[in-house]
């Protein structure tokens, strides 16, 4: 694997506390318990990793789970250079050597193979396998395993079942309070407070109505999306119905209701 | 007096009749008086009913005074009495207001009307005559004519025996349930008919009926000239145009429309205000304003609030465009709903009494009024605190204004563009904007926002009211938060300027489009939790616990009248954030505060023996608009087993299609395992990349990287659980087969299990009916992983045609089901024959749950189709199902290939 993908994280990743998960998170981290980070999309849990392994001084490997994601993937390989087979670390191989946070983003979506991987290394043997060469790696003690995903939007039994979930301490996430996201939304945005805080408030009010056919409520991050294009100078409501409304839903009456709630706030 | 001497062969013959046109003969001439009683006597001598009306007729028209129509009128009873006994009657009772309207034009429409009418048969007569009268009772003496000359268009033509019969019946009760600013025009439209085609003006009033009735005088006109035009062309044509059956005549009419329907708004303002208020706020057509919340709502224009719902004109069409209706309509929604978002019902008269204005002017009253009977029917704080002025009606009034301007500023905190948008809207006087007086200047100045100048129109004294009261206004509304109890202090400060106003005045008085503030209707519509609310309240304050009642009452109605004991501990009056420990009293509630923390559960009814399991749902109540929660009960059932081959026999009879099918069905499968080759990455080495690699370096080529080949196991990841209606109608014949619609029903079920065991999709089976909400049967056919054995398929074949359809209770429960399949995909397909319809279940309440049921599946990402069988086409099944959604298939026959081939396009990769 590049070390490119392996990240020192230099300068502290912009993260807003809601509660107490980052005292629960160093917490797990000194015990050298992996973590599972539960919550809907966008609302800050790949930042909040970040954050973390800025603020454990260690190295960050991210992976993105989907469907194809063979075991192989997240192990290593072997690959071809000058004549010979040479073995490359997978990214989390990688971060178990090197003492670093592994981070499986949408755990639910990697195939079923991978899940065998994970076990040996979140309970208290904290080992790798590496069948094609042979191998046992002991992880580092640095190393750190840590998932994410999304109960909403997965089917119960898509959900992990028990015996993953059992070995992880969960932190639950949620849209921040008002006061919070709008800070993080102007920080992120590069906007005033004056424009974060109706788009937060329209966020809120989009959020109320998921029984109306929504499958998921406005982000923090599609409203951090929409204060960067008002920062680029779209106007407000266009920026909104481009980064908010048109992602959240293509049905024309809902899309009514959500424009009429933009022109509402703006 | 006595009577006069021509009266005396009458009284002869029947003293009552004669008593009855004394008191209208005085001063009547001899030779009139001979003649009218000469008449009377001809026609009680032809027939006794004859002759009662003609005497009741001169007595009415002598009374009326009518006396210059008396010759007029004996005439004419003479004539019709010539063609008959039952002529002369009628014409007797109806020309008598014909003629009493004075009008020479009116009555010989009637006469020549009345001609045109006895053509055809005297059984023609009787009921126009009798609509003419109602509409000359009810003063429209113009439509009357119009009537007449409408009937006489209609009838002066060849008719056949039954259009006479229907037109006759039809028409006159048509044109009197018409609105009378509305019946000319439509009556107009109607005679333009008349000479193309008599069927149009049937097809004209069932197009009123659906929709036309909201399009103006210049829309109708437009309208009826297209469908003459398509009429010409094809008179079947213009027929299905005038009735509003065709798309294209549906379009024209939306486009001609100038009013809007608050039907055609409601589901954008629902989701919309569910948005705004945090919560289900029904709107309701001001028909609907329940008696009990009090009077007060005048129809046209007005918009009011219980707490509850909205309530809002079924119809608008103030403007003259159809925009202009729309945009009032919803920025009232706007505004009026601000009275829930920003608790104006909250009002605490404990809080407001903190204030020192508020002390001053009632604070005795108040503490007065808190010491009254417990039992006495409970008042709200608002209705208490205008009780404590010696006008209530005016600070009433005051509150009105100054509490519209605290809405009005708070909207415009958090929605500056709704404010900008929509209040030059409702700054706008109404068309029947009452005269402008003190308060009317008060409330534009206040609640309006606008300047005290031009809210004064130039009276010195208003605006020095004007402008005093905006100075406290803009003093007291300073904070951004500023709360309800604001507006009380406010209304103290303001309301002694105004006391030597005459409180007539302010009882009278309502604010622009009659947005009245209704503390009366709140207390109706939440008169049960109040009532806990109260009896929790003095409960905690006999222990010495602090507690603000508008404080308690918001909670308890946000909660549906449930209440944690850690929210109630939040709402301590001396709560400062829930900082610190809790104080004395609040640590540990005791038992009794805990039991009147509690709700009563519901007990459901005992249940049968082949019941697996019970589970509980919600339902959308759409009067209330909101959820009914655990509301319906739906048991998990076994299909009673039979004996039988209908599987067998299916399969059998429909040999050549499940052949086809299987065939179809095999090319929609993947490949088990797909290989991808030239991978920079992968699970193996390529060698036939590998030695191209070679190859290169030997030749001195720069080789590719692309070495590796993936493995991918391609598979369906489809989840479809198929949901079969099997209510009584089910049972219904389908022509041309010999069989019910559950038979074909049952026939697409063995063929689509055939399929999709070949396709290897997962799929479950299950049927719904019952009666009632809390005996909803769930018949599991088929679980998700049950294998297709002689067990399932002998259910598939032991359906039977049950009792209701609780569609949405069905669909939750299949939705539940759904959920816990492990699929990427994950369908619902709804098979029925109807609309939902159950116990208390009906209509638009049905028609809501089941499109509420749906949508909660698909936002846990799970696709529906329905497809319904055996009804003809209707644009109420795109409103419950999403057009998108559903299939019609007329023939029930075609059911097993059409389904097929539906599932195939829907799960097409």
């Amino acid at each position: 694997m590049p070390d490119t993908l392996l990240r020192h994280i230099g300068r502290e990743p912009y993260y807003l506390s809601a509660g107490d998960e980052i005292r629960l998170f160093e917490a797990a981290a000194g015990a050298r318990l992996p973590v599972m980070l539960k919550g809907p999309t966008g609302c800050g849990k790949t930042r909040f990793v970040e954050h973390l392994a800025w603020r454990l001084g260690r190295p960050l490997v991210t992976v993105a789970c989907h469907e194809d994601l063979f075991a192989s993937d997240l192990i290593g390989r072997y690959l071809l250079a000058h004549d010979q087979t040479v073995w490359q670390d997978g990214p989390l191989t990688t971060a178990v050597r090197q003492g670093a946070i592994c981070y499986l983003d949408e755990i639910v979506e990697a195939r079923k193979d991978t899940t065998v991987v994970i076990h040996p290394l979140t309970d208290t043997r904290r080992l790798l396998s590496i069948d094609k060469k042979g191998e046992t790696i002991e992880a580092h003690p640095d190393f750190m395993m840590v998932i994410s995903y999304n109960p909403g939007y997965q089917s119960i039994l898509k959900d992990l079942k028990p015996s993953t979930r059992q070995r992880f301490v969960s932190l639950a996430f949620d849209y921040p309070p008002p006061d919070p996201e709008s800070r993080i939304v102007a920080h992120e945005g590069g906007i005033g407070p004056e424009v974060a805080e109706p788009l937060v408030a329209l966020a809120n009010r989009i959020r109320t109505i998921r029984e109306h056919g929504l499958t998921e409520g406005a982000s923090t991050r599609l409203l951090i999306s929409a204060a960067q294009l008002i920062r680029g100078g779209i106007p407000a409501p266009a920026a909104c119905r481009a980064a908010v409304c048109q992602p959240l839903t293509d049905d024309p009456r809902l899309l009514a209701t959500l424009e009429a709630l933009v022109a509402d706030f703006f | 007096m006595p009577s006069p001497a021509f009266l005396q062969p009458l009284n002869a013959l029947d003293p009552a009749m004669a008593r009855c046109l004394a008191a209208g003969t005085a001063g009547l001439g001899e030779t009139d008086g001979r003649a009218m009683v000469d008449t009377i006597l001809w026609a009680v001598d032809k027939e006794i009913h004859f002759g009662q009306a003609a005497a009741a007729g001169f007595a009415r028209l002598l009374d009326g005074g009518g006396r210059p129509w008396l010759e007029d009128y004996r005439r004419a009873v003479r004539r019709s009495g010539r063609q008959g006994a039952g002529l002369g009657r009628l014409v007797a009772q109806h020309l008598v207001p014909v003629l009493l309207a004075g009008d020479p034009a009116l009555t010989a429409a009637f006469h020549r009307c009345l001609g045109v009418l006895m053509a055809k048969g005297l059984y023609l007569v009787r009921e126009p005559l009798r609509a003419l009268d109602q509409l000359l009772e009810g003063g429209d003496r113009k439509g009357a004519q119009h009537f007449l000359v409408l009937l006489q268009a209609v009838f002066d033509r060849h008719l056949t025996y039954h259009q006479l019969l229907n037109l006759g019946h039809r028409i006159p009760r048509a044109v009197l349930a018409m609105p009378p600013e509305a019946r000319r025009r439509r009556m107009t439209q109607l005679e333009r008919l008349a000479p193309l085609d008599v069927r149009l003006l049937d097809a004209l009033l069932e197009g009123l009926d659906r929709g036309l009735e909201r399009l103006d005088a210049a829309g109708l006109e437009l309208f009826v000239t297209r469908a003459m035009r398509e009429a010409r062309a094809d008179p079947r044509g213009g027929i299905r145009f005038l009735a509003l059956v065709s798309s294209r005549a549906r379009h024209l009419c939306h486009d001609l429309q100038v009013s809007v329907a608050l039907e055609d708004l409601r589901p954008a303002l629902t989701a919309y205000l569910r948005a705004r208020c945090g919560r289900e706020i029904p709107i309701r057509p001001l028909a609907d304003w329940p008696p009990e919340a009090g009077s007060g709502v005048p129809p046209g224009g007005a918009v009011a609030t219980d707490g509850r719902a909205l309530f809002l004109p079924a119809e608008m069409g103030i403007f003259p465009s159809r925009e202009a209706n729309q945009r009032l309509v919803e920025a009232m929604a706007r505004f009026e709903s601000a009275v829930i978002e920003f608790n104006t019902f909250a009002f605490d008269l404990e809080r407001a009494l903190k204030m020192p204005a508020c002390r001053r002017r009632a604070g005795g009253a108040a503490a007065e009024a808190a010491a009254r009977d417990p039992q006495a029917p409970l008042l709200t704080d608002l209705e208490r605190f205008w009780g404590c002025f010696g006008h209530p009606a005016l600070a009433a009034a005051v509150f009105t204004a100054v509490e519209h301007g605290r809405l009005r500023q708070r909207l415009a905190q958090r929605y500056p563009g709704l404010v900008r948008r929509h209040l030059p809207i409702l700054r706008e006087p109404p068309p029947d904007a009452p005269a402008a007086g003190v308060l009317d200047a008060l409330y534009r100045c206040l609640a309006l926002g606008l300047s005290p100048e031009a809210s004064a129109s130039g009276d010195p004294r208003h605006l020095a009211l004007c402008r005093e009261a905006w100075t406290r206004f803009t003093v007291l509304m300073e904070a951004a938060d500023a709360p309800v109890e604001a507006s009380a202090e406010a209304t103290c400060r303001i309301y002694d300027r105004l006391e030597d106003s005459p409180a007539a005045d302010a009882a009278a008085w309502s604010p622009p489009w009659r947005r009245r503030l209704r503390p009366e209707a709140f207390r109706a519509a939440f008169s049960d939790i109040a009532r806990r609310a109260e009896t929790l309240y003095r409960h905690l304050q006999a222990r010495g616990l602090e507690i603000f009642r508008g404080d308690l009452l918001q909670k308890l109605i946000r909660d549906n009248g449930a209440l944690s004991p850690e929210v109630l501990q939040g709402l301590r009056a001396d709560a400062d954030g829930g900082a610190g420990d809790l104080p004395a009293g609040w640590d540990r509630l005791d038992p009794e505060t805990a039991r009147l923390l509690r709700q009563a559960a519901s007990q459901p009814p005992e249940d049968e023996e082949d019941v697996i399991r019970v589970h509980w749902f919600r339902e959308w109540d759409r009067t209330t608009g909101d959820y009914l929660h655990r509301h319906v009960r739906v048991r998990d059932r076994q299909v009673p087993a039979a004996a039988g081959d209908h599987y067998a026999r299916t399969l059998q009879r429909h040999a050549g299609l499940v052949q086809r099918v299987r065939k179809a069905f095999e090319l929609l499968k993947p490949q088990e395992l797909q290989i991808l080759r030239r991978w920079v990455e992968g699970d193996d080495l390529d060698y036939r990349a590998l030695l191209e690699f070679a190859l290169d370096r030997k030749m001195g080529r720069w080789p590719s990287e692309r070495l590796y080949i993936k493995r991918l196991k391609q598979h369906r990841d489809v989840a479809v659980l198929l949901l079969v209606d099997v209510s009584r109608s089910t049972a219904n014949p389908v022509s041309g087969t010999g069989s019910s619609v559950l038979e074909v029903a049952k026939e697409a079920l063995v063929l689509f299990s055939q399929a999709l065991e070949r396709l290897g999709d997962r799929y479950a089976i299950a049927a719904y009916s019952g009666t009632g909400r809390l005996g909803v049967d769930y018949f599991r056919v088929k679980d998700f992983d049950e294998p297709l054995g002689d067990t399932v398929r002998a259910r598939i074949g032991a359906l039977q045609p049950q009792r209701s359809t609780r569609m949405g209770a069905a669909v939750r429960r299949a939705t539940q089901e759904l959920r816990r399949a492990d699929s990427r995909v994950r369908l619902l397909i709804l098979l029925g024959d109807g609309f939902p319809n159950d116990l208390d279940y009906k209509q638009a309440y049905a028609i809501d749950d089941t499109r509420r049921a749906l949508w909660e599946a698909q936002s846990g990402n799970i696709a529906t189709h329905a497809i319904t069988v055996n009804l003809p086409g209707n644009t109420q099944l795109d409103e419950l199902y999403g057009h998108v959604h559903h299939n019609v298939i007329s023939d029930v026959s075609e059911l097993p290939d059409k389904l097929l081939r539906i599932y195939g396009a829907l799960t097409r990769g």
